[in-house]
């Protein structure tokens, strides 16, 4: 009997003790967005978000050409690593325990690994030391690399979750491999397909190292994608290390618009997957 | 029951799509309607207590920010309602809801006449700022009225068409730097853009060597070592402007200008000297009631020219840290320290660690209200951080100057010169390959440093001037930039 109760109040315990480390983490995100809002919101309005970043003493100024650069760079990286990464965990899911497999998946854990740091520096010795030019362009490319690996190996979980009794089914109706893959498979995943790519799109929009290194900074407009770029963090980076308050209360508003954008997108995301599924 | 389930989704998908556009739309309609006009003059914003409003397509401004900008005197007569200007023997009047006003008695029809407006009377900008001989433009994208106080005289065409340079380094001159490019980007017609990127010294330096920078900002002259690597006087130094590297301190009771020696200074960096209340720092501070506190010394944690210029000084004044420690853009620190990134990591930590010193360049220190050392000259005087002591630290050393102007200003021996100051440079090729850059570079350079029109924003920012001896050298080392051997300054 009393082991009965022991085990019961140890279970309570335990169950307690997950909801508050669930409550913790729940807290710091809180926390985090509370201090970005609180110390942001004053810097952000519409010239804030549409003008150039003025010099010092200089009233006013935005983040509008850091803005478009981060939007252009991060869309223009997404646009070069979703087929990449999808391709390859089609590839991973079709043959699971090919040798090659194996490799990509090895590759792709270490690739996660690889500081962000370390792959902007690849691209600057590859690219901008090579052509001589700092370019949004490089910089699309180096986030590119980076979430290549995120995307393959969530992707990769995402479709092994579609189970196999669909495929088997699928097969015997007599659909192709191509059919079963493009018209079964894909749409089954989309959802987690979806959630992986978002968490590869947040974690490149707040990149700084590879975007420095690749894409520079610049403090207007950005013509064509051969020309150094500004962009969200390194703005952020270069007024939160200044000594001028204007330029910290910009680099806290540019935080506040950085983090909001990636809610909004992940926020749109989940909702569109929620409609999705609803229809299926 | 299916076709009920997929009406109802269809139903949710408009409605979250209906709630985004609706999200969207305030915003919208509010960019249209109340955007917010701000003025430039010159290139530097103006601001006043009331904003500028469009009427009927014209804008309107608060007339007292408009006269005073433009340097006109500005008469106000109740009675008939009517404002008036001077300005160089030019009289314009205004009567408020009238649509005709007077430029020297001359009648000139207004499209939207002056009008009072919450307590301000407002006027038409054109019209006033072009009757006042200035230039007015309108860039409707930005909202922003650029008034340029004398036009077509001052514009620059070094080059046949739009240029964009690719520059970084040093984030000492940073602040000024972004004015400099801002106005060179205003007066150059096709337009130069300046990139320049707040990168550090050293990797300035690295950017010129690898050329990935047109040209390269620089706290820290090139060593030996690095000149090695490029031709013999291939990389050229120019300098730009001067600056002081302040003492700051954080000890409970103790205000601005407490007084250091050379040798206190660096025994404290060297850990030899760990408390406030130490004999050698009383006996220099007759009066100050020094607390028994740790002094806890914060540094530079990357790599800084600030860091050189500081260490730069204490190998001059002491003769075991230029044994132990020496001096570079980062040095292996004695004693025990704190690392802080950058001249607002290290102004912060200060401010915030009861007992710390530190340094960091002036502006900074100024800005953050930081108090400030009074250090021991070579002449024997103590000397606050300002502008002028940074100036009269160079000019006791022009003389001395080196022909490659590679040089230190530390420890100048004029009686009023503060003993930690620097030069900051750029740094670009002699024999350049693309003409059209080189045109940019050596234009901008020359409108800069050598038609001083960089000194109102230094000014600003707490760097000095440099001395006409300098900007004389300067002047030499331009026109020796040339491309396949043709000189780009005549």
């Amino acid at each position: 009997m009393a082991s009965k109760k022991l085990r019961k109040t140890t279970g309570y315990l335990l169950e307690f003790a997950c909801l508050l480390a669930a409550l913790l983490v729940m807290l710091a995100l809180c926390l985090i967005l509370y201090y970005i809002f609180r110390r942001g919101i004053a810097a952000v309005n519409i010239p804030f978000l549409t003008s150039l970043p003025t010099p010092v003493g200089e009233p006013g100024g935005g983040i509008g050409n850091a803005l478009i650069g981060s939007a252009i760079m991060v869309g223009l990286g997404s646009l070069l690593a979703i087929p990449f990464g999808i391709s390859a965990a089609i590839y991973l899911d079709q043959n699971p325990k090919s040798k090659l497999a194996t490799a990509t998946r090895f590759a792709n854990r270490v690739l996660t690994g690889v500081p962000s740091l370390i792959i902007g520096l690849f691209v600057f010795t590859v690219l901008v030391l090579r052509t001589g030019n700092y370019s949004a362009l490089a910089g699309s490319i180096a986030l590119a690399v980076m979430m290549i690996p995120i995307i393959t190996l969530s992707a990769e979980e995402m479709l092994r979750l579609v189970p196999n009794s669909l495929r088997e089914a699928s097969l015997a109706l007599g659909a192709s491999k191509k059919q079963t893959v493009l018209m079964l498979i894909l749409p089954a995943a989309t959802g987690g397909l979806v959630v992986g790519i978002m968490l590869a799109v947040a974690l490149a929009a707040g990149q700084t190292a590879p975007v420095l290194l690749t894409a520079l900074t610049s403090r207007f407009w950005l013509e064509n994608l051969n020309q150094s770029s500004a962009s969200l963090p390194v703005l952020i980076y270069t007024y939160a290390s200044s000594p001028f308050p204007d330029w910290q209360e910009q680099a806290w508003g540019a935080a506040l618009v950085l983090v909001t954008t990636i809610l909004i997108l992940n926020v749109t995301a989940q909702l569109f997957i929620v409609a999705r599924n609803r229809r299926l | 029951m299916m076709n009920k389930k997929t009406t109802f989704s269809r139903i949710f998908t408009v409605l979250i799509s209906l709630a985004i556009l609706v999200s969207l739309l305030p915003t919208a309609v509010f960019a249209q309607t109340r955007r917010p006009i701000s003025i430039e003059f010159d290139g530097r914003g103006v601001t006043g207590d009331v904003s500028p409003i469009i009427v009927g397509g014209r804008t309107l401004v608060p007339m007292r920010i408009i006269f005073e900008t433009l340097g006109a005197d500005l008469n106000w007569d109740s009675p008939t309602r009517t404002v008036s200007g001077h300005k160089a023997g030019r009289v314009i009047n205004l009567v408020i809801g009238s649509r005709t006003a007077t430029i020297d008695g001359r009648s000139v029809a207004l499209e939207q006449p002056a009008q009072i407006s919450r307590g301000r009377t407002l006027v038409p900008l054109r019209f006033v700022g072009e009757a006042l001989g200035a230039r007015v433009e309108w860039d409707s994208a930005r909202a922003i009225v650029h008034i340029s106080s004398t036009d077509a005289s001052r514009r620059r065409t070094p080059v046949d068409r739009a240029l964009r340079l690719t520059t970084g380094g040093a984030s000492f001159p940073f602040p000024l730097y972004t004015r400099l490019v801002t106005e060179y980007r205003r007066i150059t017609e096709p337009a130069v853009t300046i990139d320049y990127a707040s990168v550090g010294s050293g990797a300035g330096i690295r950017g010129i060597l690898a050329r990935t920078f047109d040209f390269a900002g620089t706290d820290a002259p090139l060593t030996d070592e690095q000149m090695a690597q490029v031709a013999p006087n291939q990389l050229l130094h120019i300098p730009t402007v001067m600056g002081a590297v302040a003492v700051t301190y954080n000890v409970s009771g103790v205000g601005n200008g407490l007084r250091l020696t050379p040798d206190v200074l660096a025994d404290i960096y060297l850990g030899v000297i760990v408390k406030w209340n130490d004999t050698r720092i009383t006996a220099i501070n007759p009066g100050v009631q020094l607390p028994d506190q740790r002094i806890t010394v914060v540094r530079r944690s990357d790599s800084s020219g600030t860091t050189f210029i500081f260490t730069d000084y204490l190998s001059e004044v002491s003769e075991r840290w230029q044994r132990e420690v020496g001096k570079a853009t980062s040095v292996r620190w004695p004693g025990t320290t704190v690392g802080a990134h950058g001249n607002a990591g290290v102004a912060a930590q200060v401010s915030q660690l009861p007992g710390a010193i530190g340094y960091v360049e002036l502006s900074t220190a100024i800005a953050s209200k930081l108090n400030m050392a009074q250090l021991r000259n070579r002449a024997g005087h103590f000397i606050a951080p300002t502008v002028d002591a940074t100036s009269t630290a160079a000019a006791g050393l022009v003389q001395e100057m080196p022909k490659d102007m590679r040089t230190s200003l530390v420890n100048s021996p004029g009686a009023g010169a503060y003993p930690i100051v620097g030069l900051t440079w750029i740094l670009v090729y002699r024999d350049q390959t693309d003409l059209a850059k080189a045109r940019a570079i050596v234009d901008f350079l020359r409108w800069a440093v050598v038609e001083r029109n960089l000194e109102p924003f230094a000014a600003d920012l707490f760097y000095a001037p440099l001395p006409e001896g300098v900007i004389t050298r300067v002047r030499q080392q331009l026109q020796t930039i040339n491309h396949n051997g043709q000189a780009i300054l005549r």
